[in-house]
């Protein structure tokens, strides 16, 4: 009975990926189940040591590392994207699985969702 | 284009609604998540791809027939043109029909 | 020949009007949805799609105005309609009580639309068959 919340698009360049968490973190708050998947571009949310704050915008890195405390149930990335986006296992935040988003993966969630 | 309940999938798992062209990444995405027992919806710019997604689909592919028509895929007796292949073209109607047999939609 | 149950279905709109396909293509599902005899609980509008409800958009006479065209809709078969306050806030689309709180100009949203936050979004997951009209970007 999991919601699916998929981010596909790199972070500060556009949006999709905030109000996707502003997704995930809002079916949290109200005691639904859901997971967070980062697929292609998307997986560069979870690099660690990101400083947004030279283009005026706030890192999620604190919200992604706190969103189990928050109710998500899971951070997943597709292993192949953060292979192409050159994200070793030590540059990704802690917490995350990776996975390969293939027809068995999506078949375990209720929903999937993207935010646009 | 006299596309009747009876040409629907009886029961569908996923629907896969998809809006975009076979290079945008999420159509791939889509692709790779396909199942026998899923239907594709190709709707909006995604009817262009119409005949690369049914070659590549395991399942049944429709495209909303307002789309097709926007971009002079026309269909012939209901058999489409050379660019459209075979995928059946349907109406709004029918897009209804296929969201209220779906046990899961997935808008891409 | 499939059995089809008649469905409550939340529309739920992420695309702008003129610059997506998404509002056209929703209100066509929409319509076809009422008239084969579904109900649509609401119309949920976020990120850039909460533009379909702003009371300034201008067309040429000659093209569909999608802001009435919804407006319209949504009265007629009296469907809430609400707009999420965290993308509306951000892209200009104002109601009355947010001009009175930030102390701005004007406002700007059409009735029937309502500004809410994402625990409308979250609440219709609950009870009804939620399908998303995206941009095809």
């Amino acid at each position: 009975m999991t919601t699916l919340i998929v981010i596909d698009q790199a972070p500060y360049g556009s949006w999709s990926g905030r109000e996707g968490l502003d997704m995930a973190f809002s079916l949290a708050a109200f005691d639904q189940s859901c997971a967070l998947l980062f697929n292609g571009a998307g997986v560069n949310w979870l690099r660690t040591g990101q400083q947004p704050d030279g283009l005026g915008q706030k890192s999620v890195a604190q919200n992604l590392g706190a969103a189990a405390i928050f109710g998500v149930e899971a951070l997943y990335a597709d292993a192949q994207a953060c292979q192409r986006y050159g994200l070793a296992d030590d540059a990704i935040i802690a917490g995350v699985t990776l996975i390969a988003p293939d027809q068995a993966f999506m078949t375990g969630f209720e929903k999937v969702t993207f935010a646009g | 284009m006299n596309q009747s309940v009876a040409d629907l999938p009886a029961h569908i798992h996923t629907l896969h609604i998809l809006n975009k062209t076979a290079e945008h990444p999420r159509a791939a995405q889509c692709l790779s998540t396909l199942a026998t027992a899923d239907t594709v919806l190709l709707i909006e710019n995604a009817v262009l791809s119409a005949p690369e997604v049914a070659a590549a689909a395991p399942c049944p592919v429709f495209m909303l027939a307002a789309d097709a028509r926007a971009r002079g895929l026309i269909a012939k007796s209901g058999a489409g043109t050379e660019a459209t292949g075979a995928t059946p073209q349907i109406g709004y109607e029918h897009m209804v029909q296929l969201s209220a047999l779906a046990t899961r939609i997935i808008s891409w | 020949m499939a059995d089809i149950s008649l469905q409550t279905y939340t529309v739920v709109i992420t695309g702008a009007p003129y610059s997506s396909q998404a509002p056209q293509t929703a209100l066509d599902f929409a319509r076809a949805a009422v008239a084969a005899g579904h109900q649509i609980d609401r119309v949920f509008l976020y990120g850039d799609g909460v533009h379909i409800a702003s009371a300034l958009i201008c067309t040429p006479s000659d093209e569909p105005h999608w802001p009435r065209l919804w407006s319209e809709f949504l009265a007629e078969h009296q469907i809430p309609a609400v707009a999420c306050v965290a993308s509306a806030l951000r892209r200009g689309l104002i109601d009355s009580g947010e001009q009175q709180r930030y102390e701005l100009s004007a406002h700007n949203i059409r009735a029937p639309f309502e500004i809410a936050g994402l625990g409308e979004w979250v609440e219709a997951g609950t009870c009804s068959k939620i399908i998303y009209f995206h941009s095809g970007a």
